[in-house]
Formats: C-alpha cells, sequence, structure tokens
C-alpha cells in the first residue's frame, strides 16, 4: 500500500515537475512585446496592475493640429479591483524654453479585476507659440511633441506611458 | 539507550527523493514567476554598454530640450551646459539641474572661471534686440554668473564680442569687434575687462583658442573680401599678432584653430552653401608655428572628413568628431600627436553627433571627453517611463572615456 501510495505522489510530482519545465521554457523563448506599442523601456514599476494601452494607428494618424482623438484602454491586470483610477495627461514640447504644457484629465470610478475600459482625449497638438524675442535653437527645426500619461490610485497603484511624435507643422 | 526504531534503507532513500524532487519543483517555480515579473530598470531601457556609442560611454543628462556647450569644472564634479538656450549646471552624475539664466536667455557657449566663482556666458547682447534675429551676425555680449546661482541675474561685462577661449587660470581671453572690418583681443577676469591688448587686427576673428601654459593665442581671421581666412598667432604677455598661415580663397576656417604641442590644427573646406552643409566635406590640416604652408594631416587617413576639433588640455592630443570615409558614421577619434595614431572613442551604430565646436569638450585631467548626441529615430515611440529619464530620443551629453581606444593607422582599424 506504502509504495502504489509513493508512486502515485512520485507520478504527481513528476508530472507537475515537468509542467513548470515547459512553462519556464515557455517564458525564457518568448520576448513579451507587442507589435509596436509595448514600452521599450522599463522603468520598475513594471508590476503595476494598471496597463495602458494605446492604439498604434491612432498615434500614425496624429497630427500636429487642435482636436486630435487619443483612444486609451486602461486595463486591470491584477486580483482586486481597483478604484477611482485617475488619468493625467500632459501634452509638451521637446524645447524646453516653451511654456504652455497642456494638461487633461479622466477619472474611473472602478475598475474590476481583469477588465479593462477606455478613455478618450480630445487633444490640442498644435505647437506652442514661442515668446517673443525667443531664440529658436539650431538644432531642433522641429521640436517633437511628447505625450505624457500617467494613471494612479488613492492606493498606490501608478503606471505611466510617454509617447514621442515627431509631428511636422505646416505652420 | 531509546531508539527510533529503523526505517528501511530504501524508504529514506525515496524521502530523500522525494525531497529534492520538491526542492527542485518549488526552484523552477519560483524561477518561472521571476522571469515573467521582475525586470531591471535602466535608464530609457538601454544599459551604458549599448547607449549607440559603444562600450564605456556614459550619459550625463537625460530628458528633453537641446543641449549645447558641455562644460566639466576644474575638478569634473559639476557639469555646466546650455539647455535651449538657458544656462544650467548640475553634479556630474546626478540629475538635478541648477538654472542660471531664464529660460530664454539664448546662450551660445559657457565657461567655467576661477573657483568658486562662477560662469562666464557668450550669448546675445541683450541690450541690442532689434533685428538681432533677422541679422547675420547678431551682436554679442559676454555676462557673468555666480558665484552661485541667484536671482537668474547676469551682469553683462563686455560687448561686440566675436568669439571667446578659456585660459587655463580661470579667465577669459575675448575677441571683440572694436571698428568695422576689425578686431582685437581683451582678457576677462571674473566680472571685469583686465586687460587690452594695444592691437587691432584686421578682419574679423572667428576662431580663438590658446596655448595650454595660456601664454599664446592662435585665431583664425575672416577677412575682407568675404571668403578670405588667415590663422594669425599672437604672444598674449608681449609683442603684435603674426600670421603664419593663408587659406585658399573659398576655403573657410570651421571652429577654433587649436594651439598644441605639434603646432596649429584647425578643420577646413570649402565655404558651407547655406541649406546644403553635407556638400562640403571639411579636412584637418597643420599649420607649423614656424610659418609656412597648411598641410592636411596624413594619420587620419584620406578619406578622413573632419568635422570639429578641440586639443586635449596638455596640447599633446586632439579629439576630433569626424567621419572615416564621406559615407560612414560621425564618431569622436582621438590623435595622438606624438605618434600619430588616430584612435575611435565611440562606435556610433545609430546617434547623431553634433558637429558644432562648442559641443566638444574634454575634462581637465584629459581623461575623458563629452559630447552631444541623440538618437536616429523616426516615427512615434512609446515608453513606459516619464519623459525627463529618456535619453536617446532627445539630444544628451555624454562622457566618452579616453582610455583604452581603438587603434586607428591611416583611417583603418588595425
Amino acid at each position: 500500500m506504502r509504495g502504489i501510495a509513493f508512486w502515485v505522489l512520485g507520478t504527481a510530482l513528476a508530472f507537475t515537475l515537468t509542467a513548470n519545465a515547459f512553462l519556464l521554457l515557455a517564458n525564457l523563448l518568448t520576448t513579451p512585446q507587442e507589435r509596436d506599442l509595448a514600452p521599450s523601456a522599463q522603468s520598475g514599476r513594471s508590476g503595476s496592475v494598471l496597463d495602458l494601452k494605446l492604439d498604434a494607428d491612432q498615434l500614425e494618424r496624429l497630427e500636429a493640429l487642435p482636436s486630435q482623438r487619443l483612444d486609451l484602454t486602461v486595463r486591470n491586470t491584477g486580483y482586486r479591483r481597483l478604484a477611482d483610477i485617475h488619468l493625467t495627461l500632459e501634452v509638451f514640447s521637446e524645447n524646453t524654453s516653451l511654456s504652455g504644457a497642456r494638461y487633461y484629465r479622466a477619472s474611473i470610478n472602478g475598475l474590476r479585476a481583469g477588465t479593462s475600459t477606455n478613455a478618450a482625449f480630445d487633444l490640442d497638438l498644435s505647437p506652442p507659440k514661442a515668446p517673443s524675442g525667443a531664440i529658436a535653437s539650431e538644432d531642433l527645426e522641429a521640436p517633437q511633441t511628447i505625450v505624457e500619461i500617467q494613471a494612479t490610485t488613492p492606493s498606490g497603484v501608478s503606471a505611466v506611458r510617454t509617447v514621442i511624435l515627431p509631428l511636422q507643422s505646416d505652420s | 539507550m531509546r531508539c527510533s526504531p529503523r526505517r528501511p534503507r530504501g524508504a529514506w532513500r525515496g524521502s530523500a527523493l522525494m525531497a529534492a524532487i520538491s526542492a527542485l519543483v518549488i526552484f523552477v517555480a519560483g524561477c518561472g514567476y521571476d522571469a515573467e515579473v521582475i525586470i531591471p530598470a535602466e535608464p530609457a531601457g538601454r544599459s551604458e554598454a549599448d547607449l549607440g556609442l559603444g562600450p564605456g560611454v556614459r550619459p550625463l543628462t537625460f530628458g528633453p530640450g537641446d543641449k549645447d556647450s558641455p562644460r566639466w569644472n576644474p575638478s569634473g564634479e559639476r557639469l555646466a551646459f546650455i539647455l535651449d538656450g538657458c544656462v544650467v549646471d548640475k553634479a556630474s552624475y546626478t540629475r538635478e539641474l541648477r538654472r542660471w539664466t531664464t529660460r530664454d536667455f539664448g546662450a551660445r557657449d559657457v565657461e567655467w572661471v576661477s573657483p568658486g566663482e562662477g560662469l562666464t556666458i557668450f550669448g546675445p547682447d541683450l541690450s541690442k534686440s532689434s533685428g538681432s534675429r533677422e541679422s547675420a551676425e547678431p551682436a554679442r555680449a559676454i555676462y557673468r554668473a555666480g558665484p552661485e546661482p541667484e536671482n537668474l541675474s547676469v551682469d553683462k561685462v563686455a560687448t561686440n564680442v566675436l568669439t571667446i577661449s578659456p585660459l587655463p587660470n580661470g579667465n577669459l581671453l575675448a575677441a571683440l569687434g572694436v571698428e568695422p572690418a576689425a578686431s582685437t583681443l581683451v582678457i576677462i577676469d571674473g566680472g571685469k575687462v583686465s586687460g587690452t591688448f594695444p592691437y587691432s587686427v584686421k578682419g574679423s576673428i572667428s576662431g580663438l583658442s590658446v596655448s595650454p601654459n595660456g601664454s599664446k593665442a592662435v585665431m583664425a581671421i575672416r577677412r575682407e573680401p568675404p571668403g578670405s581666412f588667415e590663422i594669425l598667432i599672437s604672444d598674449l604677455t608681449a609683442g603684435t599678432p603674426r600670421r603664419i598661415g593663408d587659406l585658399p580663397k573659398g576655403q573657410e576656417v570651421f571652429g577654433a584653430p587649436q594651439w598644441t604641442e605639434d603646432g596649429i590644427f584647425y578643420v577646413a573646406g570649402k565655404s558651407r552653401i547655406d541649406g546644403d552643409e553635407d556638400s562640403a566635406p571639411y579636412d584637418l590640416y597643420h599649420l607649423p608655428l614656424e610659418a609656412g604652408t597648411p598641410e592636411p594631416v596624413a594619420g587620419v587617413g584620406e578619406d578622413f572628413v573632419a568635422l570639429s576639433l578641440q586639443a586635449s588640455p596638455n596640447g599633446k592630443r586632439l579629439a576630433i568628431v569626424g567621419r572615416r570615409n564621406p559615407n560612414s558614421p560621425e564618431d569622436l577619434y582621438v590623435l595622438d600627436l606624438s605618434t600619430g595614431v588616430l584612435e575611435g572613442a565611440t562606435t556610433n551604430e545609430n546617434m547623431d553627433i553634433k558637429t558644432g565646436p562648442e559641443d566638444l569638450s574634454w575634462s581637465a585631467d584629459g581623461k575623458h571627453v563629452a559630447i552631444v548626441a541623440r538618437g536616429i529615430l523616426t516615427g512615434y515611440r512609446v515608453y513606459d517611463i516619464r519623459a525627463d529619464s529618456l535619453l536617446a530620443d532627445f539630444y544628451n551629453i555624454y562622457d566618452v572615456p579616453i582610455e583604452n581606444l581603438r587603434h586607428h593607422e591611416n583611417g583603418s582599424p588595425e
């Protein structure tokens, strides 16, 4: 009887061992990069249960004009409901001598575990006006536009996405 | 003596086997979890060994903004530079910036003055703002800031400034336009003009540098008619300037000629056509101090395109931003003047290295060179860190160690 129990337990453990080995190999051999929106850098906050996704086609269509729509998918990848998710979006120029950053805000009351929701922003991506008398940089003929998105909750969960847009202004 | 009943040997072996398997299962499961979740934090997602400029190159700045004129202080502990026209400084290997001027100041160059006495700034003459943006040669001035950044205020020290060069003692040598089509030299000691040289030279001093001991200066002079350049040297303790070379008509000196132990070196080429800067490759020339004919420097190779250069503090080496041939990317090279050996200091993979004469600078100990570069990136990019931690997306300053360099002879790797 003890022998049978031993072999049953041994078989179960061998099965678990093999399954874990395959899982490990799968983790090692796959790079978790999405086509284009996967961040190419990690901040060390990669354990965040908030995931922010942007639409690749929409990003490619953005222009240096007012009324540019940007959709954001917010996903709770954790095991608990997240309450009061605050979204802050800042649009500013690569040229730090230009003031006039534009701020946008949105809130999500709650997000159950494993679910996602969408937020839409109407952005003004027209280039900020240089103050009179300012001397333009010789090396930055077309400063890039930066869109920085932060999602935070009162419980301290947060996520960041920064989008660098090489928008060309017609003016 | 009390003894526990002995278990059969086979049972002990089975238990040991089970324990080993359990430990292995726990270990393997743990590894799988870590590999999935733990991702090391790297600035802009790249390690120091992979910044696109070769191993050993370290970033000194991060984030948005056009950076120019990196300058280490004599101890190497702090770095001053220009951020979108605003003068800032920071501890060399931390990120917190101190602003010295307003954001729209429009500074062109910055130099440290005597230790603890602040910065000298070369920028637009703010009292002559009208029309200065449109004119070909806007009026420029020298300002003194410091000893500490307070209220972003600066004091004007000299006007009609054409170009500047730091002196080894912490003072500054400046070229001033004194009358139409003439120039002279003055010494700026801290916040005042302490000495004016009793001569003027015809033409406009377009580039200026001093010998390693600070006793002599070399000048590139733009003469009339336009397109005529000559090289003058001057003893700063006595005497008048002496012409040591003329450039062929139509050829211009780019930046400041450099005074070295082996004579004068400068970058020159045909005058650039507006909007087509790549059409005229520049070459590195050598001119003996005894006067003579400028000769292209053979040690860099026949196809080498020099873009900017800076002599090391002891005058024994030249840092050169250039291309091994017209189709190569820009890289930083170091030419050892005693051996004629050209060494590659960067391995440019996909970066745009700035080639302005102010954007290349040695540390006082001659062990590092600062350059300004950014990645050649197209299309939009998405990151999961804030913009102020990004690196290759913007022009940033890099510390290139000048040691263990790769040797090149005649432009080819050994």
